[in-house]
């Protein structure tokens, strides 16, 4: 009969760690040991709750396993199967005695494990990067629906254009597109053409804040909601709309947290604007960048909201159960229904998805993945370092271990004790190398592209500790096996009758020792090419003539508040009294303004239309980079006026528009040998006389010179409130210009803020940011390499002549010359340097096509690069061996062979 | 004094033997140890030190009753060697004289 009351069970003691003491433990005490600890397991229970009782008896297990072997009591004899191996005790003695042997040595373990923390740590910093930025999602509900939507001209096929020909959306298609719901479920378009801001006034200090103007289906694409307060309604993507979200960050460190906000009106550039919610803390828009305010994007058709103006970016959410594939085949039929329809604006205008994750990493994803690589092959070259430090000391441990197996141990202990030694190591390294990546990665991202650091947040997670730990074991394989099987291999009887003389290891260890070092050489030549392509790289793309000299140029941003300079007329008056000013400064060339810096990237795609009789509109269109430009604009950045003249006095407001073309407009549009000066081009929407012919610039350092008209701020400040980059030309004569300028300003408008102050050339330089960041890190881990390499040459020379000091003794003491005998080691250096070079130049043929993608200007192959590695790489190896080579010149004939 | 003499903790365990009386078997011992000294041992170290004691003559052991707190397992209670108190007084003399005359000139 069962009885009733449910029987308690009695709270047990850990078993695994009984386990562990019963295997300790001998026999005849095993009983009370364990009745004595079972005992005040129970007192403690009571005293301080279970979990910290099993916390207890675990801490006395250990205990247990570290004392007794200690004080050499051993488990004596077991309850189990003769002859089964106590692999608990057998473990942690082997454990005890490698750690006593390595402290013994503690030249030997510092450049070991010194040598797997700088390899592990660099594994280990750059995997969190690729794992923050590649590998994780990107931090949104279903982020793999989230595409980027960009559009792009081809003449007949459809085949999508290369990354580099996407252009930004047009507004009205956008328009278009958004209703497509058979494509996305919501697409978001925002305004963020130049860098928008509001000066934040009222309640102490004026405040520049980034404003990120969006239409409102914002929030449904990133699947976010305010924490307080609502989001932006269609009907309100107006110039008229003064709402706005704030960033959580803004409301509590400039609002105090107030509790009250929503409702409440702020001044933003002398305006009022309601609050109307508040934004999740730590809200990223990885596309707009950080932000303070959100506010409506303004979609009221014309103006600059016209079919033919490329502005805005847009990202979408997919449609549920749309495929990528789908989306995609849908709207190459909407754009062919959209071309049929606005011909003018559309005709050979396709649209194109790229996933959201892919489109923000871009070209960063194949420089991580190439970085990655470059330090898995430091860490092959620092466990081919450690494996040779392995098996020199295993040949010099050989005698113990012949000892060892005369008195009865296996070759399996001593395999395994020789791996056990190994592990630890590794373990060490590892966690040194661990430490190393924590404290590097920081200065790692503020060297990285700014791009890349927006994305995700680089933390070390438990798939890099993983990543890490994983790469540690491997390398404790990879290191130890082949020296503890040679060192286990070992004849006894040789060995014991060598004694100490002659101890030179067996033939074929000597040969193993060679082969690896000639691996390492061969590896660090691989990433001294990749190393090499890269520095040539970024020296074409530094030395590559950009249409402009951007040298001694200081640019700044202003905003001019649109309650204070409402009309054209008033902000190019504005303009023309500041460049004036400034330019009549002591030291200042040139003072100007232009919508988008020069080679920064930046495209702002219109349509300009050449006169064409037999087109149907009478106008055959082509696409160029907009520039509105006020001031000496061509003086101030260095563009030369190839033909025709400039902008006079009587380029007013009223008279009829008059503008600038580079020379790959000519190119395009009226072909290469033309002179359109006087011809009449048609572009948004207006006719404009080409009065002068300018020289090209570059897009950015990597592309070539596109197309470009310029405008006068003074006949199109009308037109829309262009946010401009102010520029001035210095001698360089001036120490601090920028407070000059300030003076200035302060004196027309006090109020007025320059903010984003840098140098032109500094702005410039952020588009190649991810070639020079790229190259420094490759650089980096191509000198640890070659340092690794030739440490791994020397030991393995210098430990040759140290053991063949008898061998030379007798040389000499025949008559041979110092100089022959250190021939001869310089000889063998030359050897592993020949082979190894040989070698890598295969592996680096093959390995730098993967960096193509980053090289310009620069073959993969390039002969130059190749054949200054080669001589590196042979001068590294002689210097490497010269150092052993010279000892031999002691080498004392009488000494050595008595 | 000489290879014989005995460490701090074989000391204190010496004395916890000998406080505890008949009862002495390792979980007193400890609990005497730690209710006078506030010195939390563990279960290994107090182990160890009476296997050496033991080997050395100095204590003797002998297994006794048990009880169901410990998993029906027997006791082991020790008693202190007749060498074992020579050689406490022995270390205490030592002591006391080597403190002597210092006391005063410590700083309080």
């Amino acid at each position: 009969m069962s009885t009733m009351r449910p029987r308690r069970e009695r709270p047990r003691v850990p078993t695994v760690a009984a386990a562990l003491i019963e295997r300790i433990v001998p026999l005849e005490f095993r009983r009370d040991v364990l009745g004595d600890l079972e005992e005040s397991f129970h007192t403690a229970r009571r005293a301080r709750g279970a979990w910290r009782a099993r916390l207890w008896y675990w801490r006395q297990a250990l205990n247990f396993a570290w004392k007794l072997p200690a004080a050499g009591i051993s488990g004596g004899p077991r309850n189990e199967t003769p002859g089964e191996h106590n692999v608990i005790t057998t473990t942690l003695s082997d454990i005890r005695y490698a750690l006593r042997g390595l402290l013994a040595e503690p030249t030997f373990t510092l450049v070991v494990v010194g040598t797997l923390a700088l390899a592990i740590g660099a594994n280990t910093a750059i995997f969190s990067v690729v794992n923050g930025l590649l590998l994780s999602p990107l931090d949104y509900p279903e982020p793999d629906r989230l595409v980027r939507l960009y559009q792009y001209y081809a003449e007949s096929s459809r085949s999508q254009g290369a990354p580099s020909s996407y252009d930004v959306v047009s507004p009205v298609d956008y328009l278009d597109y958004r209703g497509r719901d058979q494509i996305f479920s919501s697409l978001v378009g925002y305004g963020n053409f130049s860098p928008t801001g509001y000066d934040l006034s009222g309640g102490g200090q004026a405040q520049r804040l980034v404003s990120l103007p969006v239409t409102a289906d914002y929030f449904d694409v990133f699947g976010t909601r305010p924490i307080a307060g609502r989001t932006f309604e269609r009907d309100e993507e107006n110039a008229e709309s003064r709402v706005a979200l704030l960033s959580a960050e803004l409301w509590r460190n400039t609002f105090d947290s107030d509790p009250e906000i929503l409702g409440r009106t702020i001044q933003l550039d002398g305006e009022g604007w309601e609050v109307i919610g508040v934004m999740p803390p730590g809200f990223a828009d990885l596309v707009g960048g950080r932000v303070d305010i959100w506010v409506p994007q303004n979609m009221t058709l014309g103006g600059f909201n016209e079919r033919d103006n490329h502005y805005m970016t847009v990202v979408g959410r997919l449609a549920p159960g749309v495929s990528l594939g789908t989306a995609q085949k849908r709207l190459d039929v909407y754009a062919q229904e959209l071309a049929a329809s606005y011909p003018d604006s559309n005709g050979g205008r396709w649209a194109v998805l790229v996933p959201l994750h892919q489109d923000s990493v871009g070209d960063a994803g194949i420089m991580l993945w190439v970085l990655l690589a470059a330090t898995g092959a430091v860490l092959m070259i620092g466990c081919v370092n450690v494996a040779n430090l392995l098996i020199g000391r295993g040949i010099r441990r050989r005698k113990e271990f012949a000892v060892r197996v005369v008195l009865g141990a296996g070759r399996f202990r001593l395999v395994s004790q020789l791996l056990i030694e190994s592990l630890l190591l590794a373990l060490m390294g590892g966690v040194a190398g661990a430490i190393l990546a924590v404290a590097s990665t920081g200065a790692l991202l503020r060297g990285a592209p700014e791009s890349l650091t927006i994305i995700n947040e680089v933390t070390f997670d438990l798939r890099v500790l993983g990543f890490s730990l994983a790469i540690s074991l491997l390398t404790a394989v990879v290191f130890g096996v082949i020296p503890a099987l040679r060192a286990a291999g070992t004849r006894l009887e040789t060995t014991l009758r060598e004694g100490d003389r002659g101890n030179t290891g067996a033939r074929g260890t000597q040969r193993m020792r060679g082969a690896l070092v000639v691996a390492e050489v061969a590896l660090a030549f691989v990433l001294l090419i990749a190393a090499g392509l890269m520095i040539r790289s970024f020296w074409m793309l530094q030395t590559r003539d950009l249409g402009i000299s951007p040298g001694n140029v200081v640019t700044y941003e202003l905003s001019l508040p649109e309650t204070r300079y409402a009309t054209g007329e008033s902000r190019e008056a504005f303009y023309q009294e500041l460049h004036a000013r400034v330019a009549a400064m002591a030291g200042v060339e040139a003072a100007a303004a232009v919508q988008w810096l020069p080679v920064t990237g930046s495209l702002n795609m219109w349509g300009f239309g050449v006169s064409d009789p037999g087109a149907e509109s009478g106008w055959n269109y082509h696409m160029a980079n907009i520039r509105t430009i006020s001031g000496d604009y061509l003086h101030a950045v260095g563009i030369p006026l190839i033909a025709g003249r400039r902008w006079g006095a009587e380029h007013v407001l009223s008279a009829p528009f008059a503008g600038y073309v580079n020379q790959a407009a000519v190119r395009e549009g009226w072909g290469e040998a033309a002179n359109p000066i006087g011809e009449v081009i048609r572009v948004g929407g207006r006719e404009l006389e080409i009065i002068g012919i300018v020289g090209d610039t570059l897009l950015n350092q990597r592309s070539p010179a596109m197309p470009k008209v310029y405008f006068s701020h003074t006949q199109f400040s009308d037109d829309r409130r262009w946010s401009m980059f102010q520029l001035v030309r210095a001698d360089g004569s001036v120490p601090d210009l920028m407070a000059m300028i300030r003076a200035e300003l302060a004196d027309i408008d006090p109020e007025l803020v320059a903010y984003n102050v840098r140098w032109l050339d500094q702005a410039i330089g952020e588009g190649i940011a991810n070639t020079s960041f790229a190259m420094r890190l490759l650089v980096g881990f191509a000198g640890l390499a070659a340092l690794l390499a030739a440490l791994g040459t020397y030991s393995v020379l210098a430990y040759a002549v140290g053991q063949r000091q008898r061998e030379i003794g007798i040389r000499m003491a025949l008559g041979a010359r110092a100089a022959q005998v250190q021939a001869m080691i310089l000889r063998q250096g030359l050897i592993f340097a020949l082979t190894g070079a040989a070698i890598g130049l295969g592996g680096a043929y093959a390995a730098t096509r993967l960096l193509s993608s980053l090289l310009y200007g620069v073959a993969a192959t390039d002969p130059a690069v190749f054949a200054v590695v080669g001589v590196a790489v042979v001068l590294i190896a002689l210097l490497a061996a010269w150092i052993p080579a010279r000892r031999t010149t002691r080498v004392n004939p009488a000494r050595v062979l008595r | 004094m000489g290879r014989d003499s005995l460490g701090e903790f074989e000391q204190l365990v010496l004395l916890a033997v000998a406080r505890v009386g008949d009862n002495a078997y390792v979980v007193p011992i400890l609990e005497e140890i730690a209710a006078r000294t506030g010195r939390e041992a563990s279960h290994a170290a107090v182990y160890v030190a009476l296997r050496r004691m033991e080997a050395k003559h100095l204590v003797a052991s002998r297994l006794g009753e048990s009880t169901s707190e410990r998993g029906g397992r027997a006791k082991r209670f020790f008693r202190l060697e007749p060498d074992a108190m020579e050689r406490l007084r022995k270390s205490r003399d030592a002591l006391l004289l080597m403190w002597e005359g210092v006391e005063e000139g410590l700083p309080r």
